[in-house]
């Protein structure tokens, strides 16, 4: 049996073991940015190995709960990332949870929220080319009070679409495979140069991928950034009664774009653009 | 139709976040998400004890010395009826 690090995703503390040494350095590589030695008394152990039923798949658990099972290696493997995002997403009930890729400049967060097949991730993985600081593709924390951001350094998920405009993240040959799925799951060590943990609140934008228009950045209001946050968040109508009475202060000085997506760059220097100007200003 | 005898009340699945020149109404019900303008939030706070259309209407005249209230009030009508047909608020 081999045995990884602990990790902790946002605050789901975890490890993995398997009875396949390169499931154990592929995760280990994946999760590079989330390593910690706290939290031992709530970490919980995934574990893959073979099917109890057919010895020739894989079955993935947590302690003894069955996550996916009579599943191949690569299937299984997603299951793994699917199931702590689930876990990562759903453990900060006290926090505005969204849908949505961040970067960071010095201290500075900027949000990209929107559903899947977006281009978050693309987007981000623009940015982070240019120098910013990695904190998340899937789902960013707001401490409603004092506007703070918690990210959650997954790996980067490079969808196939995604992977010509991005060759420089492509899995290097020396790295753990076998255990890929049809994205490229790239460690944060590799796409970004600083991973940040927390950041405050600086820009909010929601992209949306439309191959056929123009790349533009437009302002909204904060009522209408206010509505789409809350739409892209994971637990809003949990905490609804607490949550919407302060995004009006939590949003008040925040520049608040759509941003439409055809060509990767353009979009990276018009949100670069937005906050130089957001500064001049 | 609203019956102007009838008290009108805001649910109390109701949330709002007062934005800048904008009121956001967030329904737990039905979990969705609604924007009011200016007067739509001037109306809104008038309910913020039940009354009828008829006083909401009255009490914008008073706060506009009764300027433009003939212009105003089928507005103030429509708007009540699609609140009411939202279940953002609610005839008691």
């Amino acid at each position: 049996v081999y045995e990884s690090a602990s990790f902790r995703a946002h605050s789901f503390a975890f490890s993995f073991a398997s009875s396949e040494l390169g499931a154990v350095n592929f995760v280990e590589g994946a999760f590079d940015a989330l390593v910690t030695d706290a939290y031992e008394d709530v970490r919980r152990r995934y574990w893959l190995g073979p099917d109890r039923a057919d010895s020739s798949l894989f079955e993935l658990s947590l302690d003894d709960e069955v996550v996916v099972s009579r599943m191949s290696g690569s299937a299984a493997m997603a299951g793994l990332f699917w199931d702590v995002n689930r876990r990562a997403t759903a453990s900060e009930p006290d926090r505005l949870m969204i849908h949505a890729s961040a970067v960071a400049r010095d201290d500075e967060g900027w949000i990209f929220a929107a559903p899947s097949e977006s281009g978050k991730s693309t987007l981000a993985a623009g940015l982070l080319a240019r120098g910013l600081s990695y904190m998340t593709d899937e789902a960013v924390a707001i401490d409603l009070t004092t506007g703070v951001l918690h990210g959650y350094a997954k790996p980067l998920s490079i969808d196939p679409g995604s992977q010509s405009l991005l060759a420089h993240l492509r899995p290097r040959s020396d790295e753990p495979h076998g255990w890929s799925t049809r994205q490229w799951l790239v460690p944060p060590s590799r796409a970004a140069r600083a991973v940040r943990q927390t950041a405050r609140l600086r820009l909010v934008v929601f992209p949306r991928y439309a191959p056929t228009a123009d790349t533009a950045l437009s302002a909204i209001s904060t009522a209408e950034a206010a509505i789409e946050l809350c739409s892209n968040s994971f637990n809003f109508h949990q905490q609804a009664r607490a949550a919407l009475p302060l995004l009006p202060s939590l949003l008040a000085d925040v520049p608040c774009y759509r941003l439409t997506v055809s060509n990767l760059d353009d979009a990276c220097e018009l949100v670069e653009a937005a906050t130089r100007q957001d500064h001049a200003s | 139709l609203i019956d102007g005898r009838r008290l009108l009340a805001r649910s109390p699945s109701v949330v709002i976040g007062e934005f800048e020149s904008e009121l956001v109404l967030y329904d737990a019900a039905s979990r969705s998400f609604h924007r009011l303008n200016s007067t739509g939030t001037e109306v809104w706070s008038l309910l913020d004890k039940p009354r009828t259309s008829e006083e909401v209407v009255a009490a914008l005249a008073t706060r506009y010395a009764g300027e433009f209230v003939h212009l105003v009030e089928p507005d103030v009508f429509r708007l009540l009826s699609e609140l009411v047909a939202l279940g953002l608020i609610a005839e008691t």
